[in-house]
């Protein structure tokens, strides 16, 4: 598996020695895959919302396609869910290159949500997603919350969708009619408990599958942010989408990215979004999908 | 099919200066290789570097003892990545996936035309694999009619001259301080071998340098080195109608597709040509739509 994809996992209540609350890590799935070699049947199903899943492991967002370029390497039935990479209502070109930086033991990317749209995504990518045999989480982006309403209605009319993912916390997306490299951040959806809370509860209105918000850790309380996600009826939450970052060439003093800033994943900021998860563990009782550095690595 | 494996590093040689040449167990990937195509190499063994580098298949080649078939790269030490990759010695294993991307497609030639292929310092590296390729497709009558064009800075640079010959090319070879045969870049050596050949030749432009050789004219090129070489060659390629492929390189994460981190600008497919605007373009991925490209679909920077 490329390195570039980091594991979620999802968190359960076990009785940790540190502490009910504490993310599952892998030493303990080590643990109990051992236990498993061993005879002994232990059980790794997970509900999410409505989504029953058969073990906790599952794909970011943006790491994963929509799993058709992965089907070769992988064993897709071995997932736990697979998350798409984000879909808006209107095919995006995304940001200009270059998109991928390597920084120190992360990657810095600006993508800027390149996809086909939701139609094309329908008629296209779903078809494969479906025939895999585990829930396929839709991820959805937008400028507006009538974006997000939009193709909300339009992927619940679907079959063999199991949730939506919203993501309101991609740190590189710019206006959608300008295809200049823009340094200008503009607030996200997720840095903001009020919008975050009317978007959430937009959707939901509009759906019965199970919503999950992916949150931005660039804001300086997320636990606010989260529990607006809660009130507006996020049966989940993904913590976290990449930090926002920069990287400079020192020969040329130009930035790296085509986009100028990008957004930081990888190991690098594994230690950073663990402690996000457990901030937010400690105050709210919805599932958290914990992400951010996490690899597949083969023995 | 794309395949995952720990290999076993066979040999990891010196060539000349700063250039190596690595051969892999890998018969599962090497089987299923085509020239033009990459494999994906962990060079660590922890997070850094992370991601993986991407290497052109240099060449195939059977073992006798075992019967097994065996993988070559070429590289150039030059980053992080292959400053450790220097340090693999034989017996040492290395995580590696592939076949990876799009090969060249041969074009199919009438057996009076000849193919030219025009590597640049390291990007000689997937012509050895394509001239294997070529040579065995060629019919008898027409064989080892192929034209090799090597493009390197100085005489001690000059990569896989003896390879091509035993396959049966014709080499040419250019050095940008004359140290060897023809001075100045490949590109120009090119334009030497396209030029007397063809009356598509840019008025004014005089030909200093005569260059002989056998084999004209030339039907296609395939290329592969630095993006400007590449660039030079495009333009040629159109200027002298000559259907031309170039194999691109391009920082990557995934290696699969998935990303979308390494894309190229190319030209939308028909069907509304008319309709086109000039600045309209759609971003193709170099990992796996690529790396290799017919030279008329890519829109330049």
């Amino acid at each position: 598996m490329a390195e570039m994809n980091p594991v979620k996992k999802v968190r359960r209540d076990i009785k940790h020695p540190w502490g009910k609350s504490a993310p599952l890590d892998n030493e303990y799935l080590t643990r109990q895959a051992e236990c498993f070699s061993n005879g002994v049947k232990i059980s790794l199903e997970t509900k999410l919302g409505k989504i029953k899943l058969r073990n906790p492991v599952m794909v970011a967002s943006g790491t994963f396609g929509y799993a058709e370029e992965f089907a070769e390497l992988v064993d897709l039935k071995k997932l736990g869910a697979i998350v798409t990479k984000t879909i808006t209502l209107n095919p995006r070109k995304g940001n200009l290159p270059p998109r991928i930086v390597e920084t120190p033991c992360g990657i810095l990317n600006a993508i800027g949500l390149e996809n086909p749209g939701v139609e094309d995504f329908i008629q296209e990518k779903l078809l494969f997603l479906k025939k895999i045999g585990v829930p396929i989480i839709v991820s959805i982006g937008g400028d507006k919350i009538e974006e997000f309403v939009e193709l909300t209605r339009r992927l619940s009319k679907e079959e063999g969708i199991s949730g939506l993912e919203l993501n309101i916390s991609c740190p590189n997306v710019q206006q959608a009619t300008s295809h200049k490299p823009q340094a200008t951040s503009q607030k996200l959806i997720a840095q903001d408990e009020d919008a975050t809370y009317e978007l959430v509860k937009a959707v939901r209105e509009n759906t019965n599958l199970t919503l999950i918000a992916k949150l931005s850790p660039n804001v300086t309380d997320i636990v606010t942010i989260a529990k607006s996600a809660v009130k507006g009826g996020s049966d989940a939450l993904s913590l976290i989408n990449t930090f926002s970052a920069m990287a400079i060439d020192i020969e040329t003093r130009k930035p790296k990215l085509g986009n100028i800033i990008g957004g930081l994943s990888g190991p690098a900021i594994k230690p950073l979004a663990l402690k996000t998860v457990w901030e937010v563990a400690q105050q709210i009782d919805i599932p958290i999908i914990g992400m951010g550095g996490r690899l597949f690595e083969k023995k | 099919m794309i395949i995952q494996i720990l290999s076993k590093v066979i040999s990891n040689t010196q060539i000349v200066e700063n250039y190596f040449k690595m051969c892999l167990d890998a018969p599962a990937v090497a089987q299923k290789a085509e020239p033009g195509q990459f494999i994906y190499v962990h060079t660590s063994d922890g997070y850094q570097p992370l991601l993986r580098r991407a290497f052109s298949i240099h060449n195939i080649r059977r073992e006798k003892r075992e019967n097994r078939e065996q993988m070559e790269i070429l590289y150039k030490v030059r980053g992080e990545g292959t400053r450790i990759l220097v340090e693999k010695k034989a017996g040492e294993k290395l995580d590696i996936i592939g076949p990876l991307g799009k090969g060249f497609t041969l074009y199919p030639l009438p057996s009076t035309l000849y193919p030219v292929l025009v590597g640049g310092g390291v990007g000689i590296a997937p012509l050895v694999f394509l001239a294997q390729n070529l040579a065995k497709n060629q019919k008898p009558k027409t064989k080892n009619r192929i034209l090799v064009l090597i493009g390197a800075k100085t005489k001690k640079e000059i990569l896989c001259k003896d390879e091509f010959e035993r396959l049966g090319c014709e080499v040419k070879v250019a050095t940008d301080d004359g140290s060897q045969s023809f001075k100045g870049k490949v590109t120009e050596l090119l334009e030497e071998i396209l030029a007397p050949s063809s009356k598509l030749q840019a008025p004014g432009r005089e030909l200093k340098k005569p260059v002989t050789c056998s084999l004209q004219p030339v039907a296609c090129i395939y290329a592969c080195g630095p993006s400007p070489m590449l660039k030079e060659i495009a333009q040629l390629a159109q200027q002298y109608k000559i259907p031309c492929q170039v194999s691109l390189e391009e920082r990557m994460a995934c290696g699969v597709g998935a990303c979308r981190g390494c894309v190229l600008k190319v030209v939308p497919p028909p069907p509304s040509p008319l309709l086109r605007s000039p600045q309209d373009f759609i971003y193709k991925r170099v990992c796996k739509d690529g790396p290799v490209f017919e030279t008329g679909e890519i829109i330049w920077e």
